[in-house]
């Protein structure tokens, strides 16, 4: 049985698929997109919950509760100093008070004895 | 006339790089006949030949951005479409059976004979290895030449001229002992 290059030619011609095949692909598309969508969401929950990641979230948590508590040891020291320079300042006035007082005192003495 | 169509496949490529669904359905429309026959006279399978020409728009709708041109468009959708088809190839084994409505209409009125011997050829060149099959068709399909199907299938020139030479000689041998076959079958 011959053939020539002819034959195979139009038995290999071009095949349409069909009126549809359009919408069919951008169907397709659009299915694509939205199981891509879908898909990407799961895979960030599964990655926010997996276990590989563990560790680093109770490394970031606990220098979290290291920071906190830095911040209130710091503010509680600072306020500590506060109170002590204020009773230091405080005990001073009152030394100053005192002396000057004594002063008065003395010099008032001073003068009763003078005048009798 | 030509350089009308590639102004308009121009325009409809730079439409569907900026996510214009109406420009990409014109690239669609433009290529669906030829990845479809590359797959379907590869695959000799309607439905899987729809599944890969889908699948190969589909990538090309991901990868949109790459394509420079319409040439380089053709270029692309050809090259993809053929591999995808040796891989599906290489991943299942296909029945040689054909629905009767899978036997593609013909063009213009023929003869009985000319059908018969359409389908024959058909048939054959399906019952080929791979990458005789493959370059058979992007020969007689799509008028290739040697040295556009090396390029498309990475091959050099000289094996796809004597892998061609081969090929048609096997369609020969294997067509004449299928209509002898027929005859036996008859008579």
């Amino acid at each position: 049985m011959q053939f020539s290059e002819d034959d195979l030619r139009r038995a290999l011609r071009r095949k349409d698929p069909g009126p549809d095949f359009t919408q069919r692909v951008l169907a397709r598309i659009e299915q694509a997109e939205s199981t891509t969508k879908s898909v990407q969401s799961k895979l960030a929950r599964q990655k926010f919950f997996s276990f590989r990641f563990w560790p680093m979230r109770f490394a970031a948590l606990a220098a979290m509760v290291l920071v906190a508590v830095g911040i209130l040891q710091y503010d509680r020291y600072e306020t500590h100093a506060k109170q002590e320079n204020a009773k230091k300042q405080a005990v001073l006035a009152l030394q100053i008070t005192s002396a000057t007082l004594n002063q008065a005192l003395h010099r008032a003495l001073v003068r009763s004895e003078r005048s009798q | 006339m030509e350089a009308q169509q590639e102004g308009r496949l121009e325009a409809a490529l730079g439409k569907a790089a900026q996510g214009d669904q109406v420009g990409f359905a014109e690239i669609v429309r433009e290529h669906q006949g030829m990845v479809f026959s590359i797959a379907y006279h590869f695959l000799r399978n309607s439905s899987l030949a729809e599944e890969l020409a889908q699948e190969v728009f589909l990538h090309l709708y991901q990868n949109l951005s790459s394509i420079q041109s319409p040439a380089h468009l053709k270029y692309w959708l050809r090259r993809v479409a053929v591999h995808r088809c040796i891989d599906q190839s290489r991943r299942q084994k296909f029945r040689q059976e054909v629905a009767l409505e899978e036997i593609p209409e013909p063009a213009i009125a023929s003869s009985s004979a000319d059908l018969m011997l359409s389908e024959r050829l058909q048939k054959t060149v399906a019952s080929l290895p791979e990458r005789q099959r493959m370059i058979v068709i992007l020969r007689y399909q799509e008028e290739l030449g040697p040295a556009e199907i090396a390029e498309v299938l990475k091959m050099p020139v000289n094996t796809v001229k004597s892998t061609l030479n081969r090929s048609l000689a096997e369609l020969r041998k294997k067509l004449a002992r299928s209509f002898g076959e027929m005859k036996y079958a008859i008579f």
